[in-house]
């Protein structure tokens, strides 16, 4: 009772006062200690109280009175600044709370300690480790005592934070699996800089993935300004309990960086590459979201593509980008060699091109599925195609295309046309998409057609050279 | 035979102390250099027979140790707060003390021991709520909001510059 803290500068008589009438003890003896503050007032350090009965003896009280002397002792400016100096974090990831402690404990603190802020003091913020989730914690409970004393320290730049969600790095010994407390820290540290975020990288593995479809849930409300988003999903765990957070998230989002998939976006263009990818339902997601996407598969490593899905993955992928309202610009498929894991169906191919009206790029390699009948197809709808690049897609003959009636054929506007390695290809073919793309420039034909004299004859008559004696005709206004 | 310096500290108590142990501050240094050959105590007005005490007795301790170097390696120094074991025993003494032996090394400019005081006071910030800062060092927090967006408008001009 007696421990009830006693504050501001109370004289002895109003002490007394308090004593006598708040509480039934009895003023046994001021314990005056430390006598060297003469200069300072009086300074009662320890006041001993005595309860009145004498078997309440076992209960002394001590009350500590925090009274102030009338005369503090101001250390200058820059002795401040040399204390606060040996602040430092010790290592470069962590924070240096201390200092924002000193910030908050009066004016001229604040001054000096906010002098050594700058914009790399608490950005990045890490939540690597065990240590680093007790960090945010006292930087967030620092931020709400500053709240509460009604100060603004919205000018401290916040902008990236680091996530390793799952079993955290060993590196500081601490082997502690991303918990509840990690969670409900991050999520009051959302809550309370969410205008400051901008970006967010999350590394994943897939640990424990219905508490962090939670997670995820809690953060949604706060990632309303993310421009960025890394997520390094080593086994694809985010996307199935994150995926919900992911289409949810803002529209103007710029970057978002999945490893080992890369989108990146301006404000109308979103570029897709995939290096080795896994999963289709990120495709779709994403591709809910932009509007005007070019669009790369680059299926090099075959080995990556484990699981169910791995024979029908692109073409499960493609018929995803067909069936999204997304306007298709560009669409590379590249693949090495002609194998079952990078197949996509001719039907597929077909339906996309079908559908993509502002389709103006196209590059296929080693595809099974780019036969006659998608050959066919593409120039029957593609009107806007610029630059068309069939590389090894030795299925392709053009005969069909090669006597296709003149209303039906409207791939008009090509100005480039790569034909390389396209080995069952007719000349006829060739002859038909240059006696109709007046805009063409560019030309490279496949190994077997370069010493036929026919389409040679034909070449020269529309204007073309052949350049350096080899597979490419260029057609310029000067020739 | 080595040469004395008297000293006379604020209370008027004279210290005699030997001379290269008083070339440790820097003030009295250049005070003796300047002044020459002498005999007159040399007053210091700004530290008591207490304090002055104990900073004698650490120049003491410290007379065979090098003269610290020029401020150059104190960006190395910067997070190393660990103290000596005889400093440590040395500067534990209580808060007001401690503080006035900072403001005296400060005024007598003897940089090793300023360094062992603020380290000291570092090393009681560390891991401290505000709360607990302010108690510790007897501090009155003086913010109200208002200030406070003084401060920051003020800081905001200085950064601009």
């Amino acid at each position: 009772m007696c421990a009830t803290p006693v504050h501001g500068n109370m004289s002895v008589v109003d002490l007394a006062f308090v004593i006598q009438h708040s509480f039934s003890w009895k003023v046994a003896s001021f314990q005056c200690t430390e006598t060297g503050f003469t200069n300072f007032g009086l300074w009662v350090t320890r006041v001993c109280l005595m309860p009145e009965s004498l078997t309440e003896m076992s209960l002394l009280y001590r009350c500590q009175i925090t009274s102030k002397p009338t005369r503090r002792i101001h250390l200058p400016i820059e002795i401040l600044h040399q204390i606060f100096q040996y602040l430092e974090p010790e290592e470069c990831r962590d924070l240096p709370l201390d200092r924002l402690a000193c910030s908050l404990v009066c004016r001229a603190w604040s001054s000096v300690a906010r002098s050594f802020f700058n914009e790399r003091s608490f950005n990045p913020l890490w939540c690597q480790d065990h240590f680093q989730v007790t960090q945010l914690a006292r930087l967030v409970w620092l931020l709400k005592e500053a709240e509460r004393m009604g100060l603004d320290f919205s000018d401290l730049e916040f902008g990236e934070i680091n996530i390793h969600e799952g079993v955290f790095q060993i590196e500081r010994s601490y082997d502690i699996a991303f918990d509840e407390f990690s969670a409900s820290t991050l999520v009051k540290l959302f809550s309370q800089c969410s205008i400051n975020f901008s970006n967010l990288n999350i590394v994943t593995n897939n640990i424990l993935q219905r508490k962090k479809s939670n997670f995820y849930k809690r953060i949604q409300p706060f990632c309303s300004n993310l421009h960025a988003l890394y997520i390094y999903d080593y086994r694809g765990g985010l996307i199935t309990h994150g995926s919900s957070f992911i289409r949810r998230l803002n529209k103007n989002i710029r970057l978002i960086r999945r490893f080992p998939i890369t989108i990146e976006s301006s404000t109308t263009t979103i570029s897709v590459t995939y290096r080795h990818a896994t999963h289709t339902s990120f495709t779709e997601m994403l591709l809910e979201q932009c509007k005007r996407l070019t669009y790369r598969f680059c299926a090099l490593h075959p080995i990556s593509l484990l699981g169910r899905n791995r024979l029908s993955y692109f073409d499960t992928s493609m018929q995803a980008l067909m069936f999204s309202s997304s306007d298709l610009e560009a669409l590379e498929f590249r693949s090495k060699i002609i194998s079952s894991w990078a197949y996509v169906s001719s039907l597929t191919l077909s339906r996309l091109v079908q559908r993509s009206r502002y389709l103006e790029h196209l590059t296929i390699t080693h595809c099974s599925g780019a036969d006659d009948a998608f050959l066919t197809v593409l120039a029957q709808s593609a009107a806007n195609l610029k630059s068309l690049e069939l590389i090894a897609c030795t299925d392709i003959t053009g005969k069909n295309v090669a006597y296709m009636d003149e209303k039906e054929y409207r791939m008009t506007e090509l100005c480039v046309l790569n034909l390389k390695e396209c080995d069952g290809l007719y000349p006829q073919f060739v002859g038909r998409v240059v006696a109709s793309c007046e805009k063409l420039e560019e030309l490279q034909l496949p190994q077997h057609l370069t010493n036929n004299d026919r389409l040679e004859e034909v070449l020269r008559l529309y204007g073309f050279c052949r350049k350096r004696g080899g597979a490419k005709w260029l057609r310029k206004g000067d020739f | 035979m080595t040469t004395k310096v008297t000293l006379t500290s604020s209370d008027n108590e004279n210290f005699s102390v030997n001379k290269e142990i008083t070339k440790r501050s820097i003030l009295i240094k250049n005070m003796l250099e300047d002044v020459g050959k002498s005999d007159t105590p040399i007053p210091l007005p700004n530290v008591n027979s207490k304090v002055l005490r104990k900073v004698i007795e650490w120049c003491e301790y410290h007379c065979m140790d090098p003269l610290a170097p020029t401020n150059e390696n104190t960006e190395n120094q910067k997070q190393n707060t660990d103290i000596e074991d005889w400093d440590q025993k040395f500067i534990e003494v209580d808060q007001e003390t401690l503080f006035k032996i900072i403001l005296a090394t400060n005024y007598l400019n003897i940089k090793p021991l300023l360094d062992i005081g603020c380290k000291t006071i570092t090393n009681m910030i560390k891991g401290k709520s505000p709360e607990e800062i302010y108690k510790t060092f007897n501090i009155v927090n003086n913010f109200t909001p208002k200030e406070e967006a003084q401060i920051r408008k003020e800081n905001k001009w200085a950064e601009d510059q």
